[in-house]
C-alpha cells in the first residue's frame, strides 16, 4: 500500500515510523464511528478518549525511540496528484519539530478528552463532541506531520472545519452560529494566502516539499520568496489570530470550553506559528517578509494585551491573552533560526499553560453558570482547587522564575534584544502588560466580593449559556485529573525543556543557541523581573485601594478612550463590517435586484410583447405542454428529415 | 463477435425508457433503477475493456456531408458518462418524492411512470452526446436531449412550470440554432476543402481561414455558453430551477449543463484552437465575471435551489476560465472540475430538494432551527456544501488546484481573481446553513398556514447523497487515477488543440 523511504535500519522503529499514518487514521476512524453510530455512555467515553489516547501513546513511543536517533524520516504513502510536471505526494515527515507538535496535540487532546468526560456528562449531544474532538486530532496531526504544503493545507482546512463545527456546537444559539460562520469565512479568506503560495511554488519550482522548497526557491530569485512569504503570513495571521485578524478567535469562545482549551488556545491557533517555523528557510531568503512577521508579532503582542486588559469576559480575556502570547511566538519566529527555537519553546509552554487555564475556567463557569467578570469574584473560597490550578497557570504565564513562561519569554526577549534592540525592549514591556492583565483577571475572578449570584447586568451575560444554563456542575475526578497534570506541566515544563530543546531542534533550524543554562541572570532579565514585580504589586495595591476604572466592567469605564477601544476589541469587527462585509452585501443586493427586477421582469415583459404580436405565440403562452411537444417534435422531424433528404439525394 | 459496447451504454437506458413505461408504482421505480444501474455497469465494463481494446465505433452514415455514426470512449468522455449514470441513478432513486407541488393546481398532470422514462431518456441522450465522436451525431444528441428535459420541467414542478419549461425551450433552441449554424459553416468549409467528413478526428486537422474560424468559434462558444450557462446568458436557468422538480434541476444543472462544458473543451477548443487563442483574453474576462456574478447572486438569493443554480453558474465560469487559460494543466483541471461539479452540485440540488420536500422550506427565512428536527439533512447539506466550495479532501479541490496552477503559469493575476471569486462559496454555504438549520425551531415563521410536519431525510435519501459524497471524497483523497485517465484522452482533441496552438499560435 505504501513505500517507505526510511533512512535508518533499526527494525521496530522502522516499523513504527513507517506506519505513522496510524496516528492520523485511528482517531479519524474513531471520529467516524462516534459520529455515525449510537452507543452507550461507557462505550462513548472509552472510545472517545481511547481514539486520542492511542494516538498519543503512539506519538510517545515514536518520540522515545527518536531520542536516540536524530535522523528525520519521510514516509511516502502515495502520489496524490500530478500537477504539470510537479508531483504532489501524500507523505508524512517525522522530524524533531513535527514530533514535538504531535506530542503537544495528542497529549493535550487526551487530557481534554478526559476532562470532557466530566464536563459534558450532562450534555445530550456529547457523542458529537467526542466525535469532533477525534476528528480534530486527526486533522491537526495531518497538519503537523505533512511533509509538503498541499497536505498541510488539507489538514489546515480540516482543522478550520472542525473549529467551525465546535464553535457552533450549540447551534441553537444565534451568537454561536454567527461566531462559527465568522471564524470559518475569515479563515477561508486568509487561507487564500496559503493556496496562492502553493500555486506559486508549483508554478515556479515545481515542488511543495518543505525540504526541497528552500533551496530551489533560492535559485529562482528573491522576489518569489518574498511573495510566498507574505502569502503564507496572511494565512498564518488568520489562523493564529494575529492583529488585525483576531476578532474571530474572541467570538470563538462560544465553543464548549474544552474545545476552546484544545483548539482555540493550545494547538490549532499555534498552527500559524508552525507554518512560519516550517517555512523559515523561505523567510531567510526574504528579509522583508521576515520583518513583516516581526512587526505583526509585536503589533499583536500589544494589541492582544490591550484587549485583555480591558476585557469583560473571562474566556474572552484568555482568548486575548492567547492572541498576545502568539504575538511572542511570531516575534520569535521572525528573528531567525535562534528565535525559531524559542518560538517552539513558547508554542509548547503556552499550549500547556493556556490549556490548563481554560480547563480551570471551564470548571469555574460550569460551577457558577456565568463567565462575565462583572459576575465573578470571591471564588477562591468556593473553588479552592480550581483557584490553585488557575494560579499555577497564572504564575507560569506572567513569567515567574523557573516556571514555563519565564524561560520561553526570557529567551525570546534576549534574542530580540541581540537582533534588534527595539524589539527586545518592546518585548520587555509586553511582559509588564501581561503581568497586569493576568493579575487583573485573577483578582477580579477569585478575590473580592462574590458577585455571581447577582443578576447579570444588561447584555453582559454568560457566553456559554448552552451548557451553563443547566444545573451547576461540581468538578469530577476526570476534570481534576486533567487540571492537575496540566498545572504540573505548566510549573515544571519550562525547566525540563530549557536545557534540552535547543540541542534537540539543532537538526531542524541549525541554530547556534548559547543560552541554555538553568540560571542566566543578566541585566535584561533583572529589568524584566523588576518590571514584573512592580506591575503585579502595583496592580494588587491599586485594586485594593481605589477600585479604579480598570476593574469596572460597567459602561462608566468606557469614558476613558483607552478602555473603550480595548473593550471594543480594537474595532476590528467594525472595520471588517464597514470595510468588507457592508460593501460586498451592497453589491450582492444590487446583483439580486438586477436578477429579479431587470432580468426576470424584462423576460416577462418580452414574453408578453411577443404574446401580443402573434396568435401562435399566444397559444404557446397558454401553457399547454402538448402544444410545445408537438411543435418541437414537428420542428425536429422537419430538421432531421431535411438533413437526411439532402444527404441521400 | 464484436459487441458494440459504446452503443450499448446509451441504448440500454433508451430502450429501458420504453420498457419501464407499463410498470406501475414501486416496480416502475425499481426497474428504472435497475436499468440505470445496468447503464452504469455497461459504462464501467467499457471502461475496463477500453484498457485493452479499442472500443471506438465508426460507421459512415450520411454520405453527403460525411457524417459518421462514430462513438469514442476516452478519459474525458468516459469520466463524464460514468458520472452522469451515477447522478441519473440518484435522481431516479429519490426524484419523484421531491415533487414541489403544494396544491391541486400544481399537481403533476402526468403519470409518475413517465418520469422514470423521461429521466432514462435524458440519461441516454446526454450519454450519447458525451460519446459522440462526430459533429453531426453530437448535434443530434445535444438537440434531442432538450425534449425529455423540457417535458420533465413541464410536467413536474411548481405552478408556473409551463412558463419555465417554455423559457428553457426557447434558450435551448437558441443554443441549438447557433450550434446548427456553426455546424453548417463547418460542413460547407470542409466540403470546399474536399475532405468531406464531420468526424472530430478529421475536423481537427482542417485549416480554416482565420475569419471563418473566428466566426465559427463565436457560434460554437455562444451555443455552449448558453447551455452552461455563462453570465449574462444565465437567466433561464434560475427561472427554471425555481419551478422545476429539484431532481430534474439536479439532472439539468449537473449532467445537461456539464455537456456545455464538455463541448467547450472538445469542440470549441478542439476544432478552433487558433480562434480560441485569439478570443482567450475576452473569454477569460467573461468567465471571471461569471464566477464573481454567480457568487454575488448566490449570496443574495433567497430561493434554495436557485442559490444552487448560481453556484453552478459560478462553477461553470471557473471551468471556462480553466479551459481558456489554454494550458494543459488547467484544461485537465477544468475537465476534472466538470466531473466534480456534476456530482457535487447535483448532490447539492438534491439535498435542497429533500429539505424543501421534508420541511416545506423553499426560501431562506421560511423556517429556522431545522437541525433540531432534521439532523441528518443538516449534516448532509453542510457536507455537500463543503464539497462544492471545494474544501480540500473533496474532488473539486484537486481540480481547482490544477486550474489555479495551470492558470498561474500564464495569467497569475487572473488566476488570483478567479480563486478569490470562489470564496463566495464559503459565505453562501455557511450562511445558508445558518439560516436554515441553526437557531431554535419556530413554526410561526412559515409563510403558509398549512405547515407540513418536518421530517428528517429518509434512509434512501441519506444513502443516495452519502454515495455521491463518498465518491467525491474518495476521488478527492486519491485523484491521481482520475487525473491520469482524463489526461490520457488521446487522440482526444485536448492534446491536439494544445499542440496546434503551440505550433501555430505562439
Amino acid at each position: 500500500m505504501y513505500t517507505s523511504m526510511l533512512l535508518m535500519e533499526s527494525g521496530s522503529f522502522t516499523l513504527l515510523a513507517g506506519n505513522c499514518w496510524v496516528l492520523i487514521a485511528f482517531p479519524l476512524l474513531v471520529a467516524a464511528l462516534l459520529l455515525l453510530v449510537r452507543m452507550s455512555d461507557s462505550w462513548l467515553y472509552s472510545v472517545g478518549v481511547g481514539g486520542v489516547g492511542v494516538s498519543f501513546g503512539y506519538a510517545v513511543v515514536l518520540f522515545i525511540m527518536m531520542l536516540g536517533e536524530p535522523e528525520p524520516i519521510t514516509v511516502q504513502l502515495y502520489t496524490w496528484l500530478s500537477i504539470g510536471d510537479a508531483e504532489v505526494t501524500v507523505s508524512l515527515l517525522i522530524d524533531q519539530l513535527s514530533i514535538l507538535f504531535a506530542l503537544l496535540v495528542a497529549g493535550i487532546g487526551t487530557l481534554v478528552a478526559i476532562y470532557s468526560v466530566g464536563y459534558l456528562s450532562d450534555e445530550p449531544e456529547r457523542r458529537r463532541f467526542f466525535g469532533l474532538l477525534n476528528l480534530f486530532i486527526a486533522a491537526m496531526l495531518l497538519l503537523v506531520l505533512a511533509d509538503n504544503y498541499v497536505l498541510l493545507f488539507v489538514g489546515w482546512e480540516a482543522v478550520g472545519l472542525v473549529s467551525y463545527l465546535l464553535i457552533g456546537f450549540w447551534q441553537e444559539k444565534e451568537v454561536a452560529a454567527n461566531a462559527a460562520k465568522k471564524a470559518f469565512v475569515m479563515n477561508r479568506v486568509a487561507d487564500l494566502g496559503l493556496l496562492s503560495a502553493i500555486a506559486v511554488l508549483l508554478t515556479q519550482i515545481g515542488t511543495v516539499r518543505f525540504t526541497a522548497v528552500a533551496e530551489q526557491l533560492g535559485a529562482v530569485g528573491g522576489s518569489w520568496a518574498g511573495v510566498v512569504g507574505f502569502a503564507l503570513l496572511l494565512a498564518a495571521c488568520a489562523k493564529s489570530a494575529q492583529v488585525p485578524l483576531q476578532s474571530w478567535l474572541l467570538d470563538a469562545m462560544e465553543s464548549p470550553t474544552p474545545a476552546s482549551a484544545l483548539i482555540h488556545s493550545a494547538t490549532m491557533v499555534a498552527a500559524g506559528g508552525y507554518l512560519i517555523l516550517r517555512s523559515l528557510p523561505i523567510y531567510m531568503l526574504a528579509p522583508t517578509a521576515r520583518l513583516a512577521v516581526l512587526l505583526i508579532g509585536v503589533l499583536t503582542l500589544f494589541g492582544g494585551a490591550w484587549m485583555a486588559a480591558t476585557g469583560r469576559d473571562i474566556k474572552r480575556v484568555l482568548a486575548c491573552s492567547t492572541t498576545s502570547q502568539l504575538g511572542y511566538l511570531m516575534l520569535a519566529a521572525g528573528l531567525g533560526p535562534v528565535g525559531a527555537v524559542f518560538a517552539v519553546f513558547q508554542l509548547l509552554t503556552h499550549g500547556v499553560i493556556k490549556a490548563g487555564l481554560f480547563l480551570a475556567v471551564g470548571t469555574l463557569t460550569r460551577r457558577v453558570g456565568r463567565s462575565d467578570l462583572q459576575g465573578l469574584g470571591g471564588l477562591v473560597k468556593v473553588l479552592p482547587y480550581t483557584f490553585v490550578a488557575f494560579a499555577c497557570g497564572y504564575l507560569a504565564t506572567i513569567g515567574v522564575p523557573f516556571l514555563s513562561g519565564f524561560y520561553a519569554k526570557g529567551h525570546i526577549i534576549a534574542t530580540a534584544w541581540e537582533t534588534i534592540p527595539a524589539f527586545g525592549a518592546l518585548a520587555v514591556v509586553g511582559v509588564g502588560l501581561g503581568a497586569f492583565y493576568m493579575t487583573r483577571l485573577l483578582l477580579l475572578t477569585f478575590t473580592g466580593t462574590a458577585r455571581w449570584q447577582e443578576a447579570p447586568i444588561g447584555a453582559e451575560t454568560s457566553t456559554e449559556t448552552g451548557a451553563e444554563n443547566r444545573q451547576p456542575l461540581r468538578g469530577s475526578v476526570s476534570m481534576r485529573f486533567s487540571l492537575t497534570v496540566l498545572s504540573l506541566l505548566a510549573l515544571g515544563g519550562g525547566l525540563a525543556l530549557n536545557g534540552w530543546l535547543p540541542g534537540w531542534l539543532q537538526p531542524v533550524f541549525a541554530a547556534e543557541v548559547s543560552r541554555t543554562g538553568l540560571l542566566y541572570f543578566d541585566w535584561l532579565n533583572y529589568v524584566t523581573l523588576g518590571l514584573l514585580f512592580v506591575v503585579v504589586v502595583g496592580t494588587v495595591i491599586y485594586y485594593r485601594k481605589v477600585t479604579p476604572i480598570w476593574f469596572k466592567a460597567a459602561s462608566t469605564a468606557d469614558e476613558v478612550a483607552l478602555v473603550r477601544i480595548g473593550a471594543a476589541e480594537l474595532y476590528a469587527d467594525d472595520a471588517l463590517q464597514r470595510g468588507v462585509v457592508a460593501p460586498l452585501s451592497t453589491v450582492s443586493a444590487r446583483v439580486s435586484w438586477t436578477e429579479s427586477e431587470v432580468l426576470e421582469n424584462g423576460a416577462r415583459h418580452l414574453w408578453r410583447v411577443i404574446g401580443r404580436t402573434s396568435i401562435l405565440m399566444r397559444r404557446l403562452q397558454s401553457g399547454n405542454v402538448r402544444t410545445y411537444v408537438l411543435l418541437f417534435v414537428a420542428g425536429t422531424a422537419v430538421l432531421v428529415s431535411a438533413m437526411l433528404l439532402w444527404a441521400w439525394v | 463477435m464484436i459487441v458494440p459496447w459504446l452503443t450499448l451504454i446509451f441504448v440500454v437506458p433508451l430502450f429501458g425508457a420504453a420498457i419501464v413505461l407499463p410498470l406501475r408504482g414501486a416496480r416502475n421505480r425499481l426497474a428504472g433503477l435497475i436499468i440505470s444501474g445496468l447503464t452504469l455497469a455497461m459504462a464501467l465494463t467499457a471502461l475496463l475493456l477500453s484498457q485493452s481494446h479499442n472500443l471506438a465505433e465508426q460507421v459512415l452514415w450520411l454520405r453527403r456531408f460525411g457524417a459518421w455514426y462514430a462513438l469514442q470512449f476516452d478519459g474525458l468522455s468516459a469520466s463524464l458518462v460514468i458520472a452522469t449514470a451515477v447522478l441519473s441513478s440518484a435522481v431516479l432513486a429519490i426524484g419523484l418524492e421531491l415533487d414541489t407541488a403544494t396544491d391541486a393546481t400544481s399537481a403533476p398532470t402526468m403519470r409518475p411512470e413517465v418520469f422514470t422514462s423521461l429521466v432514462l431518456l435524458t440519461e441516454a441522450l446526454v450519454i450519447g452526446a458525451f460519446l459522440a465522436a462526430d459533429l453531426v451525431l453530437f448535434f443530434l444528441f445535444f438537440e434531442v436531449s432538450l425534449l425529455p428535459v423540457y417535458l420533465l420541467i413541464g410536467y413536474w414542478g411548481g405552478a408556473c412550470r409551463a412558463m419555465a419549461a417554455s423559457r428553457f425551450l426557447m434558450f435551448s433552441l437558441a443554443s441549438g440554432f447557433l450550434l446548427f449554424g456553426g455546424i453548417v459553416g463547418v460542413v460547407t468549409t470542409v466540403s470546399t476543402v474536399g475532405r468531406s467528413s464531420t468526424l472530430l478526428s478529421a475536423l481537427a486537422n482542417v485549416e480554416f481561414t482565420p475569419g471563418m474560424e473566428r466566426l465559427l468559434f463565436v457560434l460554437f462558444f455562444m451555443a455552449f455558453a448558453l447551455k452552461g450557462p455563462l453570465v449574462p446568458l444565465h437567466s433561464w436557468l434560475t427561472a427554471v430551477v425555481k419551478e422545476a422538480n429539484p431532481a430534474v434541476s439536479a439532472l439539468l444543472i449537473g449532467a445537461v449543463d456539464a455537456l456545455g462544458g464538455y463541448a467547450m473543451i472538445r469542440f470549441t477548443l478542439g476544432l478552433f484552437p487558433n480562434a480560441a487563442l485569439w478570443a482567450a483574453p475576452g473569454v477569460l474576462v467573461i468567465a471571471l465575471i461569471s464566477i464573481w456574478y454567480g457568487g454575488f447572486a448566490a449570496v443574495g438569493e433567497r430561493h434554495l435551489v436557485s442559490m444552487a443554480s448560481y453556484t453552478s453558474i459560478s462553477h461553470f465560469g471557473f471551468i471556462v476560465f480553466g479551459i481558456f487559460t489554454l494550458t494543459p494543466t488547467a484544461i485537465n483541471g477544468a475537465a476534472m472540475y466538470l466531473v466534480a461539479h456534476l456530482l457535487s452540485v447535483g448532490a447539492l440540488v438534491l439535498v435542497c430538494g429533500v429539505l424543501q420536500q421534508s420541511s416545506g422550506v423553499a426560501h431562506f427565512g421560511d423556517r429556522r432551527g431545522l437541525r433540531q428536527r432534521a439532523p441528518a439533512t443538516a449534516a448532509l447539506f453542510l457536507l455537500v456544501g463543503l464539497a462544492t466550495l471545494p474544501l480540500p479532501g473533496f474532488l473539486g479541490f484537486a481540480a481547482e488546484l490544477q486550474v489555479l496552477v495551470g492558470a498561474g503559469e500564464r495569467h497569475p493575476i487572473f488566476a488570483l481573481f478567479a480563486v478569490i471569486g470562489t470564496l463566495f462559496a464559503t459565505v453562501y454555504v455557511t450562511w445558508s446553513y445558518q439560516r436554515l438549520f441553526t437557531g431554535t425551531h419556530k413554526l410561526d415563521m412559515s409563510p403558509t398556514d398549512a405547515v407540513p410536519t418536518v421530517r428528517d431525510a429518509t434512509t434512501i435519501e441519506r444513502s443516495v447523497i452519502a454515495v455521491l459524497l463518498l465518491l467525491l471524497l474518495a476521488f478527492g483523497c486519491a485523484p491521481q487515477m482520475l487525473r491520469n485517465y482524463i489526461a490520457s484522452a488521446e487522440p482526444g482533441t485536448t492534446a491536439v488543440a494544445i499542440t496546434n496552438i503551440a505550433e501555430g499560435g505562439e
